[in-house]
């Protein structure tokens, strides 16, 4: 039960861990932006540029930063599309990308295209990991809630 | 959910900016309150009810129709 509350704690937003989490996503885009130069991949450099700017631009803090309920509405509804979008995406590309690699096809067969299976091994992690992540939380979150079966 | 906020707010000569002080929210959230782009939760329509010392379905009026 303890851990249970510590979860929870974790969990709620205020002004500060707003802040927190905005840094900490500027300090992963700007590290991935290094290292993508540092490696020369210059499509997931620019790509990373991109999502900095619109994350910049588009997920600012208002005029006094006051995490209100229709602040952590809008996060919940963010994160709820996100997750609509994301998982699904994830689940049908593990599918396109394992499925053709072994089907035997001439494009496939010679070996050239072997990274497509490793990407959709990661995907079908992935999406393994999601599944897990979203049952635990939904666990968690309807014990919070209460509503058991035996309770009046 | 129709709601008088403006009114209200209005008469007791308050700004946007005032009353989400008061209230304890930002002052978007007024405007999307009065606005009706933004339907309160029951902790911030009686804070604000609370506020005004009136009678929370004075400012907020539930239309059940909306719902169909």
């Amino acid at each position: 039960m303890t851990y249970c509350k510590a979860y929870f704690t974790i969990l709620i937003m205020t002004t500060r861990k707003y802040k927190q989490a905005r840094i900490v996503a500027i300090i992963f885009l700007i590290l991935l932006i290094t290292v993508s130069v540092f490696l020369k991949l210059h499509l997931l450099t620019v790509f990373t540029i991109l999502t900095t700017i619109l994350f910049a631009s588009l997920v600012h803090s208002n005029n006094k930063n006051i995490i209100d309920e229709r602040q952590l509405s809008i996060q919940e509804k963010a994160s709820d599309f996100t997750y609509s979008i994301f998982a699904p995406t994830l689940g049908i590309g593990t599918f396109i990308l394992l499925i053709p690699s072994r089907s035997g096809s001439a494009v496939f067969s010679n070996g050239e295209f072997l990274f497509l299976e490793s990407l959709g091994t990661i995907f079908a992690y992935l999406t393994l990991f999601l599944i897990v992540l979203y049952s635990i939380s939904y666990f968690f979150l309807a014990k919070k809630f209460g509503g058991k079966k035996d309770e009046e | 959910m129709k709601n008088k906020l403006k009114i209200y707010r209005i008469t007791n000569d308050l700004t946007q900016e005032q009353l989400a002080d008061k209230v304890g929210v930002s002052r978007q959230t007024i405007i999307a309150i009065e606005s009706n782009r933004y339907l309160p939760s029951i902790t911030l329509a009686f804070k604000i009810a609370n506020f005004f010392k009136v009678n929370i379905e004075d400012i907020f009026i539930y239309q059940p129709e909306e719902n169909k």
